[in-house]
């Protein structure tokens, strides 16, 4: 399985739009295992600051940060995703 | 033939969403597109204590949440699709975004504000990895750690007084011509031991490696200062460019010309909210959204 953490939290404007995006993308993928990480829990920002990660959204993959700060695109996901199944 | 929508509102902030409400709530198909932002602004407010109803507060996200509760329930449909033009075809107004284009009877036009960027060298290369635009979102990444709020309104100062509770210090750099009023908030912090103006300076650029790790200045005796993020917190411009170029008429600042009832120049055009840079509160950008969408349907009855 991949392990996909998305970290947000409830302020973060454009988190929303994150999230859709990602569900769009692993929508029918069965080898994802997606993980929402509140960064406004003390877990949450310590296991952020732990990956470096200095803004939401962002997304790290089997515990590498891939995407940070908005905008996303769909493709370059999938492109990470792709090179994790490697 | 294309849905011809009766309302299409561009932009999901308060002034978008309250007249997504009223026009739904009449019955009239309404359409609402946005750029992924549902809530605009406001959603970066930590704590709105003034919007009549809630006396104990709630966040801007909360707030938002229910506009938009609100606005779906009565039928608006929301569409995260972006606007990338817009044309006054007589009878119709063609939308066009990235998925395509909607043809409608009136529009409103609530697309807000944006935060100006600090355009310097090292912007857009430290987005995310030290440089940002919400102290609120990404204040608790720089527990412990030193920050310089760029920025001379109100916004810069409340948010500097937020991140000094997180942070180790915070330098609070107002820009060469100072804060724009003698806010109340100031002298907090000023006397605050983890703050330190520069005031006087200009920002020339951001630097590091892998994250930033310090900042340039110019007109001072201090040329460079290490710290591990930056939150450039400058005024807002309106982001009505794409409309504005189409005939909406506007003022030097990009600001939409509207009248006492949110008419714009172009009849069944009309604008709400931040966009027509009037008011700047969740109350009267709602205010406006309300008449805006009663002046819409008193457009769409009157149409021939």
């Amino acid at each position: 399985m991949i392990k996909l953490e998305y970290f947000h939290n409830p302020v973060c404007p454009y988190c929303p739009a994150a999230k859709n995006l990602i569900t769009n993308v692993v929508e029918g993928l069965k080898d994802i295992d997606i993980i929402y990480v509140d960064t406004f829990t003390d877990e949450g920002i310590v296991r952020g600051m732990s990956l470096d990660i200095m803004a939401v959204p962002a997304i790290a993959i089997n515990g590498v940060v891939k995407l940070t700060g908005w905008p996303f695109e769909a493709e370059d996901l999938l492109t990470y995703i792709n090179e994790a199944r490697k | 033939m294309e849905k011809v929508w009766d309302v299409i509102i561009i932009g999901a902030g308060p002034a978008g969403l309250t007249a997504g409400i009223y026009t739904a709530r009449h019955g009239h198909s309404t359409l609402m597109l946005h750029s992924g932002k549902i809530g605009g602004r406001a959603l970066e407010a930590h704590m709105i204590e003034n919007y009549p109803g809630f006396p104990k507060g709630l966040t801007g996200a909360e707030l938002m949440k229910l506009f938009h509760e609100q606005a779906t329930k009565f039928g608006a449909e929301l569409r995260p699709e972006t606007v990338i033009g817009f044309a006054d075809v007589g009878d119709y107004k063609i939308v066009s975004t990235r998925s395509g284009y909607h043809q409608g009877k009136t529009v409103v036009i609530a697309t807000g504000i944006q935060r100006k960027q600090l355009s310097v060298p090292g912007e857009m290369e430290f987005k995310g990895r030290g440089v940002s635009y919400c102290a609120v979102c990404d204040g608790p990444f720089f527990k412990d750690k030193v920050v310089a709020v760029i920025g001379s309104g109100h916004e810069a100062v409340i948010d500097a007084l937020h991140l000094i509770d997180t942070a180790s210090k915070v330098y609070a750099i107002p820009g060469k011509k100072g804060y724009s009023e003698n806010y109340p908030e100031l002298t907090a912090l000023r006397s605050n031991p983890k703050a330190e103006f520069l005031e006087g300076h200009d920002i020339t650029e951001i630097s590091g490696g892998e994250f930033v790790t310090n900042l340039k200045l110019t007109d001072g005796k201090v040329e460079r200062i290490d710290v591990d993020g930056v939150f450039i917190l400058l005024e807002h411009v309106s982001t009505s460019n794409i409309l504005v170029e189409a005939g909406v008429d506007a003022d030097e600042g990009g600001c939409v010309i509207v009248d006492r009832n949110q008419q714009t120049n172009i009849p069944g055009v009309f604008a709400a909210g931040d966009c027509s840079c009037m008011g700047w509160q969740v109350i009267t950008a709602a205010g406006d959204g309300a008449k805006a969408a009663l002046t819409a349907m008193k457009y769409l009855k009157q149409r021939p």
